[in-house]
């Protein structure tokens, strides 16, 4: 089947960040705030640097990997808890406007419309400088990203699935809304939120990196790859690899988890694919 | 056409609204003005001449009647930074980032459009897959590391393009090609399906099967049926440049009004964020009803089968 190679090396792509998060505590065993000013701005092993700091140190000396495998963790932790977020406020709004109908549907379905027609950032942007960006906000912040997505999808597939017949069974038999939305619509629709779920992962892994960069996002001494390329942007004319490590980190995971949506899309929903 | 028009312009009325509300609602939940104007260790009959004179004293619903009426006629309040109206700072920066934004929609549609099509009339070939892959990295790429990539290429190992500032043209190649390539991008992907859809439509093929000049066919049957997709993900592309222009700004040091909405961010400037935030959300919202009433304008079928 067309794409299979693309899975195969989008996932296992995407396992081996996982493994290199999860892994951080072991591969840099003293944390990535250690300092090493002996040897500040140490060029990466294959410039001549030393295996002592495989991908050089920054400007306070301290490890580039150590830095990379700790920001990846807490990019993906930050990101995944942010997509859990989102597909659960969505799903919920569009199934209750779905079985709810009439005026909250409306309202709901206004709500959702004028969300989608502006650009995510800039509300976030008048939150974070009203309530300043602590961890736990700017995560549900991040969260929120896309939510509009989810609650169109769950709510008009929701309004087709529950004139199929299982649906209208489950109602004869007197069950209540609440158990024939979630027990047996939910099931049949989430195929579809998934796939959604898969295409939103990466954006908000961008949006957490550019606010992060913008210094609007996760702050010192927390790391992430997304401030990790904004602090060695000054160094950029004398010591790249700060940069480029974590850059690069970016490319790849938006990258393949794109990838990984996209096929995901076209193959559990042939009429979805635009043959891209 | 009417109808139609009517409910465009109250779709667009509401979302404006609900903008405003919000904006208002955070304005208000954000902890109160006296403290962070006075200081938190404000003497309680201060406290209330100050919320007397703001008016913050007043029923909700009379100070959001307020603030819409402010909004209405420009008043969106203060910058603390240098004490002068929001909207004429704002207003100050304006013309630096539009020409950005300019030049970088004109590159993303010269760039964009022609490598979609060429991809989809040679749907299959190398070609076809080397800008499909081109138009997917650039896609999934975030601007600033565009940028940084950029700089690192032209500004600090080539050392041929300044890398900060708007001062001369030269400093314009780097912000522009960083903010056009997601564009560009978006623009060849939706070019690339929506001509693949249209070769396959019966009236294309009939007009080919006929003999017909291949410049007839595809200037009087390809073009106008391709441009719709394409006109209509301008919304779409508006939305990406301002979020685009805020990060491109910051990263080349481009005294625009994203380099503001940033600085005005960090600085709790609310004033300021305020007025780019409403500005640029009712900017969308124009945006997005041109290209409908646009859209339903040159395809009656739209105008018909949406309600």
């Amino acid at each position: 089947m067309k794409g299979t190679g693309v899975l195969i090396g989008a996932s296992s792509t995407l396992v081996l960040l996982a493994v290199l998060g999860l892994a951080a505590p072991v591969i840099a065993p003293d944390g990535h705030e250690s300092i090493d000013l002996l040897s500040r701005l140490a060029p990466p092993v294959f410039l001549g640097g030393s295996f002592e700091h495989p991908l050089g140190t920054d400007e306070l000396g301290r490890d580039i990997l150590a830095r990379l495998v700790y920001s990846i963790r807490v990019t993906i932790v930050i990101a995944l808890v942010a997509t859990m977020i989102g597909a659960v406020v969505g799903t919920t709004v569009g199934l209750l406007a779905a079985a709810a109908g009439g005026w909250l549907d409306e309202t709901l379905m206004l709500i959702v419309d004028a969300q989608a027609a502006l650009p995510y950032i800039l509300l976030v942007l008048l939150v974070l400088s009203a309530f300043g960006s602590e961890l736990q906000y700017f995560v549900v912040l991040l969260g929120l990203y896309g939510w509009e997505r989810y609650a169109r999808l769950a709510r008009s597939q929701a309004v087709s699935a529950r004139e199929q017949g299982y649906a209208l069974a489950i109602s004869a038999v007197g069950a209540s809304p609440a158990r024939l939305y979630l027990r047996h619509i939910l099931p049949n629709i989430s195929s579809a939120l998934i796939v959604t779920a898969t295409l939103t992962f990466p954006q908000i892994v961008l949006l957490e990196s550019s606010l992060s960069f913008l210094g609007l996002g996760v702050q010192p001494p927390q790391t992430s790859l997304g401030n990790m390329v904004a602090f060695g942007r000054d160094y950029l004319m004398t010591a790249w690899w700060i940069v480029a490590a974590p850059a690069v980190v970016i490319l790849i995971t938006s990258l393949a988890f794109t990838l990984l949506g996209e096929t995901l899309r076209d193959r559990l929903d042939p009429t979805l694919a635009d043959r891209s | 056409m009417t109808s139609y028009v009517s409910v465009k312009l109250l779709r667009a009325f509401v979302t404006t609204f609900i903008l405003v509300t919000f904006a208002f609602t955070v304005l208000r939940m954000s902890g109160d003005p006296s403290t962070a104007v006075l200081g938190l260790d404000v003497d309680a009959a201060a406290q209330e001449r100050f919320h007397e004179r703001w008016g913050l004293d007043r029923p909700l619903t009379e100070q959001f009647a307020d603030y819409l009426r402010d909004l209405a006629v420009g008043d969106f309040g203060r910058s603390f930074v240098g004490d002068r109206p929001a909207i004429s700072v704002v207003l100050d920066r304006l013309p630096q980032t539009l020409t950005l934004m300019g030049a970088a929609l004109a590159l993303a549609l010269l760039i964009g459009v022609p490598l979609g099509g060429l991809a989809a009339f040679r749907y299959g070939t190398p070609a076809d897959r080397a800008i499909i892959a081109g138009a997917t990295v650039g896609y999934c790429v975030p601007d600033f590391v565009i940028g940084i990539l950029l700089i690192l290429l032209f500004g600090a190992t080539l050392q041929i393009l300044p890398i900060s500032g708007n001062a001369s043209l030269a400093h314009y190649i780097m912000p522009v090609l960083a903010l056009a390539a997601p564009n560009a991008s978006l623009f060849a992907r939706i070019t690339r399906s929506a001509v693949l859809d249209v070769l396959s439509q019966p009236h294309v093929i009939a007009a080919r099967m006929r003999g017909l000049p291949w410049s007839t066919t595809a200037l009087r049957h390809i073009v106008p049926n391709a441009s719709i997709p394409v006109i209509t993900i301008f919304g779409l592309v508006l939305g990406g440049l301002v979020v685009g222009a805020t990060v491109t700004e910051n990263v080349f040091a481009w005294p625009g009004v994203g380099q503001l909405l940033v600085t005005s961010a960090r600085n709790r400037d609310l004033a300021v964020v305020q007025t780019i935030v409403i500005l640029g959300g009712v900017a969308m919202v124009l945006a997005n009803l041109m290209v409908d009433l646009f859209c339903a304008w040159i395809d009656p079928r739209i105008r018909v089968t949406s309600r």
